[in-house]
């Protein structure tokens, strides 16, 4: 079995050796691309929806304080608290949600392998 | 009294770190691109398809995971790319269906898009036997695996994922992968006895 893997392997490193100029140009180019890409974090995204979510807490309280109303503990009503939080997820990235469960495995196993 | 503190951290120092962050991020896409490229090819056996998947998968991980410790950039990768790649073969799937539904081709009612679509290159192995580079075969042989064994294969044997980790790369358990492996090795077992060395 372990021959064949090493077969295999060569062949896969020899099909990767082999690619041609003009393709190795073309992924030269989507890696300069990706690089350029601003991570979301220091996108516009995030800090608009950071700035929605910031601002329309401010109006909220002072709505709130306008109308007399005395504010709860926890700041705002859980409706509006909702609010706040329906608008931020809308700027949050899909795939990077479904892939925390993974990040935190990952985390995981290097806290695991670190106590080892 | 309670104070704020705060770190002031100077802009060179930031402008440093980014620079050096990003240097690290060019050697690691560049580290792994042919190898990438590889996987894609083999999968959807189009080099055009692979490109797109390859730079789609590097855009994405670039704009979630570039902040992450660099010793998890590899793992996170693969799982950026293989979860493209599966994409690819459903929309396959998908296409095949409406092209056999309007009668511009075969039918195909297996269930499992990733395990049972049909090979897109329609080799066989006789047509390979007339290939001159052994090499080329081997790899047409890999690309004859289901998706699933193709990725379980080509992540643990040529990347050297361990179970654990392939296993959530794959999106699937453990034992999942090692049935995936088995039989894929069974498969290029059979496979490689044309070209024997």
């Amino acid at each position: 079995m372990n021959e064949i893997k090493e077969r295999v392997s060569r062949a896969l490193d020899e099909q990767a050796d082999s690619i041609d100029g003009a393709t190795l140009s073309r992924l030269r180019q989507a890696r300069a691309r990706a690089l350029e890409t601003p991570p979301l974090w220091q996108g516009w995204r995030l800090p608009l929806a950071l700035s929605a979510a910031i601002s329309l807490v401010a109006a909220l309280v002072l709505l709130d304080a306008h109308q007399g109303q005395q504010l709860p503990e926890e700041l705002l009503p859980v409706s509006r608290q909702l609010e706040v939080m329906e608008i931020i997820n809308l700027e949050v990235d899909l795939e990077l949600v479904e892939e925390l469960d993974f990040y935190d495995w990952l985390e995981q196993q290097e806290n695991a392998g670190e106590e080892a | 009294m309670q104070g704020i503190f705060y770190t002031v951290i100077p802009e060179s120092s930031i402008e440093t770190s980014a620079t050096t962050r990003q240097q690290a991020l060019d050697r690691f896409l560049a580290g792994v691109e042919r190898r990438a490229l590889v996987m894609a090819e083999i999968a959807t056996s189009s080099r055009e398809e692979a490109l797109d998947l390859v730079q789609e998968s590097m855009l994405a991980f670039v704009r979630a995971y570039a902040n992450k410790p660099e010793e998890q950039w590899p793992p996170l990768f693969h799982r950026v790319l293989q979860n493209r790649i599966r994409d690819w073969y459903r929309r396959s799937k998908v296409r095949n269906r409406w092209k056999a539904w309007l009668g511009f081709g075969d039918s195909d009612d297996d269930t499992d898009p990733i395990q049972s679509l049909p090979d897109p290159r329609r080799s066989t192995p006789e047509s390979e036997l007339k290939q001159a580079d052994t090499g080329k075969a081997i790899v047409a042989a890999v690309g004859r695996l289901p998706l699933r064994q193709q990725q379980a294969f080509m992540l643990r044997t040529w990347e050297g994922l361990d179970v654990a980790t392939t296993a959530r790369v794959m999106g699937c358990s453990q034992g999942s992968v090692k049935t995936h492996l088995s039989r894929a090795m069974q498969t290029l077992r059979l496979s490689l006895e044309e070209y024997r060395e």
